[in-house]
């Protein structure tokens, strides 16, 4: 039966109101409460019929509009999910598919940025491998090694490297990984290096809103044209609202960085929210930090994320996602990274509008789970 | 008086001046089995029924219809509730509880003294008196009720509501949203009118808002969202510290009690004043207003998400009605006029239009010709999915994910599947946990229920090895029925996940109901005048020097003649014993909510 003949209307009628009416009847001869089964049927070609009729209003006359049997959002979003799923597999064939593989659901803002077409996908391929390319230090510091395998790696090495990592106190060469992977996100951006460039950008925010905003263009401009979000994110008012209250930082960072974390959306893209926790922390704002880990309640437990055996879990065929090793080791160097920025930011305070006190400091009393503003008592 | 008569609810219990006046057989004009229509609040709870066509709320024998959702424990050990016990709970604040529905779900166990209570147990002490209110209404059993809880409540908040009632001894007919209530109690009224609604609805704890189409008698709810731990209360407790701070130096927690208790007067003052002194304590809409700023901001992008989730704009919307006593505060006015910018209505009870809309829903249930016409569809607001793993690269392979079925605000009864397989082709066993919320991981949403299935194996030449289909259904009482379906063999597995976790066993039941069984009813405890003395105890906190000795004397004596069980004497010392109290609380009686 196709959706019209569910609703007993006109083969290809597309009028809201007739068939909101044709609705009606049908709704009354199968209630909700009463008639379950019939309901749904009722529904299902209902909710296919109105978005029918928003397209053909919305667009021209002549676009087709696919149904099949089983119509509704249900058979349109394994459709489309099927698509994903075939080019998930093409990926996964891909020698360069790494741990930063990113999508996300739900802000469709925040869209899998992935091209869909095969030439751009040449582009990607041709990018420069990151393994011959990334800066390598003759030194026997573990740190460039974790580069290496942020791109490159698998879950369970890299999360012990980077635990190591954060033990470490090499604040130089942490600066180092910073603005090293600082330049591979200016040069080609490899697959997931959108993201990366996109963190940096929430890390350097409340610092150097300037040095944010550009790279935040360079994630822009790797997208597909077509792809490219609306800068005009939605919600960045009430991030904005929050912040102006929160944040003793001067207009424009706390603007760059209200933008930034709007643009991930509170709940589609935890990730951000925990940069923005992150930066709380450096801000010193305990109230923000309060708010914002309502919104990622676990960031304790992400840092001391700790590689778990899978069991008996099925496996997503439908759908070509993140690896969540990429997104913990995201976590990961975020932090690693907070470390080596505000290193930097302490060689030349005056230009980041930080005090004196050394922000390496806090964030040494955080990561012992002290607050970073009261004083060190004595014992 | 007359010897109480614990037996039976229909009789009465109460001599003159509380009489049996209220003790109306309501029962013969709704027909038998009467199912009642509850909100259980935060702050407040009341029971209603539809009387005539038209929704009204049931009054106690103090007159009240607004419960007071307290529960707290006299010196003798009895159980108070409603009015008394929030007296109580001014003067000795750690002898009881209120604002447990915030705990709804969790394990949480409070402790008076050498006494213990869930949260379910306190909510089914409140229900339990809800039950009462109306069976002296109805002069009958009442079994049935449509109990509502927030939009946002997830299942197992749900659950533990059910839990609830089956402990006061009620069958829930239905679950009903609280917006949806509210939307129901609308759409009843106008019921021709062709509209688009938002139903804005802040209460004492916990924010909702919905969206919804009201057309032909038909109320389409598009989407809800909300905050279960954001309301009145918070904006109290926020002004309470403010305030603290301001002060300095320390207060006990029955002195904190009692200044929460200024302060909240007073906040309700600000309804209809700029400002308020009261008691030394003097706030203004500004206070308000700055000390429950990040309260305010919470609000805005709950409302977008659920404009943006129902697809609709903010200009398209006709309404946006006031639900809860906490939408009375002139900050919420601001927000929704100047910042959301939408038309506000205030023409429903916000104090009891969800109850009201709760007897509608459980007067349609009964099948009454009144609310024949009216259909209701809802939505479920939280996404309902399943536990995947996901491959990443060659060999890393990562449990703990998040598969959405049933998004969020689609319309119920639903029912939507998605394709799975097994990780490996060795693999012949996976387990389907069933999780609802919104998050990426699993293990910051809500765990619903788990089964096995088996059989998946890889054999050769099979065309879909180890895929399996995994159905979820949903219905409106938010049953969750899961299908499996394994592709190759074409073998189905089903499992209806009732039982979540919070839901008690008979045996539980039982424990929990003989827990909250009173001791023997005698005149000193019947609801009057445990009132009158939680309310004298109160004051005598508050009054001092010859005023406290005043009300000492009264009072002694009030006590000894309900000790003596002696009607006449009982009665003298009560009128003795008001004259004193009534005048010193007529300030506090002006700002309860007024019927309407
Ligand atoms: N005039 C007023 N001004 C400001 N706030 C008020 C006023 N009157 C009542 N309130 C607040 O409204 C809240 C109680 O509202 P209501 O009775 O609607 O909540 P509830 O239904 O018990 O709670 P919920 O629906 O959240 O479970 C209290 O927090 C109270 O402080
Ligand atoms: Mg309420």
């Amino acid at each position: 039966m196709t959706p019209w003949e569910v609703l007993g209307l006109e083969d290809g009628e597309s009028d809201r109101a007739v068939i909101r009416s044709a609705y009606v009847v049908k709704l009354r001869a199968h209630r909700p409460d009463e008639d379950p089964e019939g309901f749904r049927r009722v529904r299902d070609a209902y909710e296919f019929l109105k978005s029918y009729a928003d397209h053909r209003r919305d667009e021209d006359e002549d676009s087709e509009y696919e149904y099949d049997d089983e119509y509704g959002d249900g058979a349109r979003d394994a459709a489309s999910k099927h698509e994903h799923d075939v080019e998930f597999h093409e990926l996964l064939e891909r020698d360069d598919l790494t741990a930063s593989e990113h999508a996300s659901h739900g802000d469709p803002s925040f869209r899998d940025t992935r091209p869909r077409e095969p030439e751009v996908d040449k582009n990607l391929a041709a990018a420069p491998a990151p393994r011959d390319e990334l800066p390598l230090p003759e030194s026997e510091s573990p740190i460039p090694n974790a580069i290496h395998q942020y791109f490159t790696g698998s879950n369970e090495e890299l999360s012990a490297l980077v635990w190591k990592l954060t033990e470490a106190d090499d604040t130089e060469a942490l600066a180092e990984i910073a603005s090293g992977l600082e330049r591979r996100a200016h040069e080609g951006l490899p697959r997931g290096g959108e993201f990366l460039a996109l963190e940096l950008a929430t890390i350097w925010a409340p610092i150097d809103f300037e040095r944010a905003l550009a790279l935040s263009e360079v994630v822009y401009n790797s997208m597909p044209p077509d792809e490219r979000p609306d800068w005009k994110f939605a919600g960045i008012d009430e991030v904005k609202a929050v912040l102006d209250e929160r944040l003793y930082l001067d207009e424009n960072a706390r603007h760059g960085m209200a933008r930034i974390i709007a643009r991930g959306g509170w709940e589609g893209e935890p990730t951000l929210t925990v940069s923005a926790l992150l930066k709380a922390k450096v801000a010193r704002d305990g109230a923000l930090h309060e708010w914002l880990k309502r919104h990622a309640p676990d960031l304790e437990d992400y840092i001391r994320f700790k590689s778990k055996k899978s069991r008996h879990k099925p496996i997503d065929t439908a759908e070509g996602s993140i690896g969540c090793g990429g997104w913990f080791v995201r976590i990961w160097l975020i932090w690693v990274l907070m470390r080596a920025c505000t290193a930097m930011g302490n060689e030349s305070n005056e230009n980041y509008g930080v005090d004196d006190n050394s922000h390496y400091e806090r964030l040494e009393k955080l990561r012992r789970g002290l607050d970073p503003t009261e004083p060190e008592r004595p014992k | 008086m007359a010897h109480p008569t614990p037996a039976g609810p229909c009789e009465d219990w109460y001599d003159e001046p509380w009489g049996a006046a209220t003790a109306q057989a309501d029962a013969k004009d709704a027909g038998s089995a009467m199912i009642v229509g509850i909100d259980l609040g935060t702050t407040n709870s009341l029971v209603s029924i539809l009387r005539d066509g038209g929704p009204v709320a049931l009054a106690n024998e103090l007159g009240e219809e607004l419960t007071p959702s307290a529960v707290a424990f006299a010196e003798d050990g009895l159980l108070l509730v409603g009015r008394p016990a929030r007296d109580r709970l001014v003067h000795d604040p750690k002898s009881g509880c209120a604002f447990f529905k915030r705990d709804m779900g969790t394990e949480r166990r409070y402790v008076f003294g050498k006494r213990k209570l869930t949260p379910v147990e306190c909510s089914a002490a409140i229900l339990r008196e809800l039950k009462r209110i109306a069976e002296i209404h109805l002069g009958e059993t009442v079994r049935q009720a449509v109990i509502s809880v927030p939009a946002y409540f997830h299942d197992t908040q749900r659950q533990a509501t059910v839990s609830a009632a089956n402990i006061a001894g009620l069958e829930v007919a239905r679950v009903i949203n609280e917006p949806t209530a509210a939307a129901l109690a609308y759409g009843h009224r106008h019921p021709d009118q062709e509209t688009q609604l938002m139903v804005f609805d802040l209460g004492g704890g916990t924010f909702d808002v919905t969206v919804l189409n009201v057309f032909e008698n038909v109320i389409e709810v598009l989407a809800s969202a909300g905050d279960s731990a954001l309301g009145g209360e918070d904006y109290t407790d926020e002004l309470l510290k403010v305030i603290l701070e301001k002060r300095g130096g320390s207060l006990d927690a029955s002195g904190k009690a009692r200044l929460r208790q200024t302060i909240e007067l007073a906040k309700r003052g600000l309804a209809e004043h700029e400002s308020v002194e009261r008691d030394g304590v003097s706030i203004s809409r500004a206070d308000l207003a700055s000390a429950g700023r990040h309260l305010t901001a919470r609000l805005r992008p709950i409302v977008m998400r659920c404009l943006r989730d129902a697809k609709t704009d903010v200009s398209e919307l006709v309404d946006c009605l006031l639900v809860g006593g906490a939408t009375r505060m002139s900050l919420v006015d601001t927000l929704l006029r100047e910042t959301i910018v939408v038309p506000i209505n205030r023409s429903v009870d916000p104090d009891r239009v969800v109850a009201y809309g709760a007897a509608i829903q459980a007067a349609a249930i009964s099948k009454n010709e009144a609310v024949r016409d009216l259909i209701l569809t809802d939505v479920c607001p939280h996404t309902l999915g399943t536990e995947i793993s996901k491959q990443f690269g060659k060999d890393s392979i990562q449990d703990g994910f998040f598969e959405p079925i049933i998004d969020r605000n689609v319309t119920v009864p639903v029912s939507r599947a998605v394709t799975l397989s097994t990780m490996h082709a060795r693999q012949d066993k996976v387990t389907i946990n069933v999780f609802q919320g919104e998050s990426r991981f699993v293990k910051e949403n809500t765990f619903l229920g788990a089964f096995e299935i088996k059989g998946l194996r890889h054999r050769p030449s099979q065309k879909h090895p180890g895929e399996f289909e995994v159905r979820y259904s949903y219905d409106m009482n938010g049953i969750l029925e899961v299908e499996v379906n394994v592709l190759e063999s074409g073998k189905k597995y089903k499992k209806v996940i009732e039982s979540r976790p919070g839901e008690l066993t008979p045996a539980e039941v039982e424990a929990a109901v003989r827990r909250l069984q009173p001791l023997k009813i005698l005149p000193r405890d019947l609801l009057p005048n445990r009132a009158r003395i939680e309310r004298a105890n109160r004051l005598f906190a508050e009054l001092a020097g010859t005023q406290r000795q005043e009300l000492t004397h009264r009072l002694d004596a009030f006590e000894a003649a309900l000790e003596s069980q002696d009607g006449e004497r009982i009665r003298i010392a009560t009128s003795i014993l008001d004259e004193f109290v009534e005048p010193l609380f007529d300030a506090e009686a002006e700002s309860r909510p007024e019927t309407k």
